[in-house]
């Protein structure tokens, strides 16, 4: 049976930069002095379970560089090696070389492997050092791992078996409430064809407390009766310590319905005699081999399945995840090589199955027997970051939100339809259509926030940025980012991350001053550095804000005289300074570096927010910090318009660039050479854009006294349109126009009215842009 | 254009809804409409050329309207209540469009063979036949059949659609 495989690369792909993110994520977070073990674990977890997908699909490239990091994540996860900067800078690396090695492959291109070849080096250089320090205790544990037989493990652990059993103890920490819980675990003889490994499930008892293990070989048939295939062994167990039974079920839960269980508690005694967990294991072991040996010589195949899940746990590796399992009968040629040569005394060897093959390491023995398996490992093979939800595509959300648009549109025709109705029945109908109204406002405004995504998608970026950066320039910076988790569109959210970016940047490289400035100005050596998000009505705000040095009015003055933005006689406020900051071709950086000051400078932070329908501010305390306000709409699928009419057509004109409007006087209305028209607006005059001219449409009345005049601002220029009525205000859907047709100059794009019928919506920069070259080639 | 007749022939019989556009009859492969609706009032845009006649609001989406007529310099006709919109689907490099072209009543679905079809003659410099795919006979009339996917990318919407 050949199963293609690739059907299940883009989930893997998808699950592993995920989890490289998180491993990130965790590795930021992952405090030198006092590492926090569960950290380490998830880091762990990731990359056990990227090795076992790139194993699994064939990359072996990933599968090998992600073994020597797991070697070196089981080393300081079992606390043989303490977390260094070094290995903190390394670990980084290597995600950023797993991701790179990962998107090599997706993009079926060439693995960059000297850049892999060296931080496999740099990692086992790490490890060879570390096993060079402590290379005999290192060896004695591992030597019981892996290399010796179970047969013989089983007999001469005690010693052996007894060390281990006392670190084991002082490692379960002793509760409060000490219970002793008898267990009697039976497993059908299906069990390993469910995937069910008991072994691992022992040992994961074994981690919940102290556990006395009897092995019950009742049901073992006859020799020649054997069946390889099937499990013959029940157990009786019993722990002791501070667990409660769900801990206990959790441990079996995956082979519920395949054995019979029975958990009773015993008493609230004290823990049990000492007996060696590892010495029943290998018993175990012993008996796994035993199992599996006889039949191998008439059918070694068939022997390669059943006896690789046990040998493998029992032997190297950390047990496998389900894609790991599934390699095993894969590679089933691999396997029976391996294991026809099996005899009781190496019955744990074939588990390195050659899929991973070792690696050429100074290391004696890499390949260390866990001394425990948590139980998230399963949860990590079930899938990465489980959080209850679901991954749907951006189209089929926006189908959904067509078809509740047209629902809208129709309910809307309904309602309309519903107000000209008389008639006994009318009132009644009415009521309906209120109740339909506001289900479907409901229904719209659920299938909007689908759409929503937490800020933190864009903030996640900034923990390790900010580090590198800050280690680069040798700052100390200390991020503090709020409110991750407010949502805004997914549209807004994908367009808002290149500013912060370049705020962030201008923050650790102009704002942020060094240690020995900060210092000097009895600031603390470490900068801070804030991102918040917030909601406020209905926008969201983001703030980046630093404690750093400020803008400096005079020097910004300085520069923008020198550049000609300002008049050498203009006097400038320190606000309006601070404004000019945003003008194109401006920075104040005494030195560009490779941080920032690349040539694109705020204005196009600016204009990139601009776009967004937002706006950015700026909050200047010079010598103390500045902080930068960026408001934002929810979302870009909705815009709160002002219909306005010009002869029969109607216009959406977005209401944030409303400044006012007005009913022109005679008078007020001045001439330049004959054509164009301006009007006083508060001590300026402003140009006046008849709309109608401009989009050929014949107007009610060409009179500007009769019409109105909308004063609207779109790249930082105001303008008067001229149109004959303003309609009412409401929530327009912004629909594409270039979907099915193209651009068009001073639309930005259309939306279907309560009538079913379009209106366009005004691109007022493109409108005064286009209305000022018309003026120019008059 | 040769290129284009050979292949086409050479894939047999093909289905074409066909309409009457100022008496001639023209003819549009059926895999490429989406539908058929009455004429109904359309959404100026402004700034486009005359045979644009705005856009329509179709199941959500925002699709343009074409007057055939004018595209293909015919007098304007008013329009009456045969007056319909073919709704077509064009895929070409730059993705998938629907639009709608007006005419003044469609006809019917026929089956063109190979054999009935014959490449559109040349007229010299006089006569664009840029949009013709080819002739064909159907029961003694003859059928213009249109190229809609090269109408699109040449000059009806691409030349617009490029700034």
């Amino acid at each position: 049976m050949t199963l293609d495989l690739t059907q299940f690369h883009d989930a893997f792909f998808e699950e592993s930069f995920e989890a490289l993110d998180m491993m990130e994520a965790s590795l930021l977070k992952l405090d030198l002095g006092a590492p926090d073990a569960e950290l380490i674990n998830t880091i762990f977890r990731v990359a056990h379970s990227i090795k076992g997908g790139s194993a699994t699909f064939g990359f072996s490239e990933i599968a090998s560089f992600t073994h020597s990091l797991e070697t070196l994540l089981d080393e300081l996860r079992a606390n043989r090696l303490q977390v260094t900067q070094a290995i903190s800078d390394l670990l980084l690396k290597s995600v950023d070389a797993m991701r790179d090695m990962l998107r090599a492959v997706q993009a079926k291109k060439p693995i960059d492997s000297q850049r892999v070849a060296d931080l496999q080096f740099d990692t086992e250089m790490i490890l060879a050092q570390r096993n060079g320090a402590a290379a005999a205790p290192a060896e004695a544990a591992a030597a019981q791992g892996t290399s010796t037989s179970a047969a013989q493990s089983a007999n001469a652990s005690p010693a052996e078996g007894g060390s281990s059993t006392t670190t084991q103890a002082a490692a379960s920490t002793p509760g409060t409430s000490e219970r002793r819980w008898k267990i009697s675990f039976r497993p059908y003889p299906e069990l390993f064809a469910r995937g069910n490994d008991p072994l691992r499930m022992l040992r994961e008892l074994a981690e919940l407390g102290t556990l006395n293990v009897e092995v019950d070989l009742d049901r073992l048939p006859s020799f020649d009766a054997l069946e390889t295939q099937n499990c013959y062994l029940a157990w009786n167990l019993e722990l002791s310590g501070a667990v409660d039974e769900a801990a206990i079920r959790q441990v079996f839960d995956w082979a519920e319905g395949d054995c019979d269980l029975s958990i009773t508690l015993e008493s609230t005694a004290p823990p049990a005699e000492d007996i060696t967990n590892y010495a029943l294991i290998a018993e175990f072991d012993a008996m796994q081999a035993a199992s599996g040996a006889p039949t191998h010589a008439p059918v070694a195949a068939n022997a390669a399945a059943p006896a690789a899940p046990p040998a493998e746990s029992a032997g190297a590796a950390p047990p496998p995840n389900a894609l790991d399992a599934s390699n095993a009968p894969a590679a089933p040629q691999a396997d029976t090589a391996a294991t026809a040569k099996v005899t009781a005394a190496a019955a744990p060897a074939p588990a390195e199955t050659p899929a991973r093959k070792p690696e050429p390491t100074v290391n004696p023995e890499p390949h260390h027997a866990p001394e425990r398996v948590s139980k998230s490992e399963a949860a990590a093979a079930s899938g990465i970051g489980d959080s209850g939800s679901i991954r749907v595509s951006v189209e089929k959300i926006d189908e959904l939100m067509n078809t509740v648009g047209e629902l809208v549109i129709t309910q809307s025709m309904l309602s309309q339809l519903g107000r000209n109705l008389e008639g006994p029945a009318a009132d009644q109908f009415r009521l309906g259509l209120a109740e339909l109204e506001r289900n479907m406002r409901e229904l719209q405004d659920s299938v909007m926030r689908v759409r929503m995504l937490p800020i933190s998608f864009v903030f996640s970026r900034f923990p390790r940025m900010v580090r590198d950066l800050a280690q680069r320039l040798g700052k100390q910076i200390e991020l503090v980012m709020t409110g991750e988790q407010t949502e805004l569109d997914k549209t807004v959210l994908e367009k808002i991350g290149d500013p912060l970016v370049h705020l962030v940047r201008n923050s650790i490289d102009h704002g942020i001053e060094k240690p020995e400035v900060r210092v000097a100005k009895g600031k603390s050596p470490t900068g801070h550095l804030r991102l918040d998000a917030c909601h406020r009505g209905g926008n969201i705000c983001v703030e980046v804000s630093d404690d750093g040095g400020g803008l400096d009015p005079a020097r910004i003055i300085a520069k923008a005289r020198a550049r000609g933005l300002i008049g050498p006689n203009e006097t400038v406020t320190d606000e309006q300074a601070c404004e000019l900051i945003f003008l194109p071709g401006f920075s104040t950086a005494e030195t560009t570096t490779d941080v920032s000051g690349r040539g694109v400078g705020l204005d196009v932070v600016r204009r990139n927010v601009k776009e967004l329908g937002g706006s950015i501010e700026v909050k200047n305390d010079p010598g103390r910090g500045a902080r930068f306000i960026i408001t934002l709409p929810l979302t870009l699928a909705i815009v709160d318009g002002q219909s306005i009419a010009v002869g029969k057509q109607n216009y959406i004109v977005p209401l944030i660039s409303i400044i006012e409007s007005l009913q022109i006087k005679q008078g007020s209305l001045n001439r330049i050479a004959g054509r164009g028209e301006v009007f006083a607006f508060r001590g300026d005059y402003v140009p006046v854009i008849r709309l109608h001219e401009l989009f050929n449409v014949e107007p009610r009345s060409r009179e500007l006294d009769e019409g109105l005049i909308v004063i609207v601002e779109g790249d930082g220029r105001r303008v008067g349109l001229f149109v004959d009525d303003l309609l009412g205000q409401q929530q327009v859907v912004i629909k594409s126009l270039e979907t099915n047709y193209g651009h068009i100059d001073g639309v930005s794009g259309a939306t279907i009215l309560g009538d079913g019928s379009v209106a366009l919506i005004l691109d007022l920069p493109g409108i005064i842009r286009r209305a000022s070259a018309g003026a120019r080639a008059n | 254009m040769n290129a284009v007749t050979t292949s086409e022939t050479s894939s047999g019989a093909e289905q074409f809804l066909t309409f009457v556009l100022g008496g001639e009859e023209y003819g549009v492969t059926i895999l490429q409409v989406q539908g058929i609706q009455g004429w109904d009032r359309v959404t100026p845009i402004p700034n486009t050329p005359d045979y644009i006649l705005g856009v329509i609001n179709l199941r959500g989406a925002i699709v343009p309207i074409v007057d055939l007529r004018r595209r293909f310099g015919m007098p304007a006709a008013e329009f009456g209540p045969t007056t319909v919109v073919i709704v077509v689907k064009v895929v070409n490099e730059r993705g998938e469009r629907t639009l709608g072209l007006v005419v003044d009543a469609v006809s019917e679905v026929c089956s063109v063979s190979a054999e009935a079809r014959q490449p559109a003659p040349d007229f010299g410099s006089g006569i664009k036949t840029d949009f013709v795919k080819g002739l064909a006979t159907v029961d003694n009339r003859m059928v213009i059949l249109l190229d809609i996917d090269r109408m699109v990318s040449e000059g009806l919407l691409g030349s617009l659609s490029t700034h």
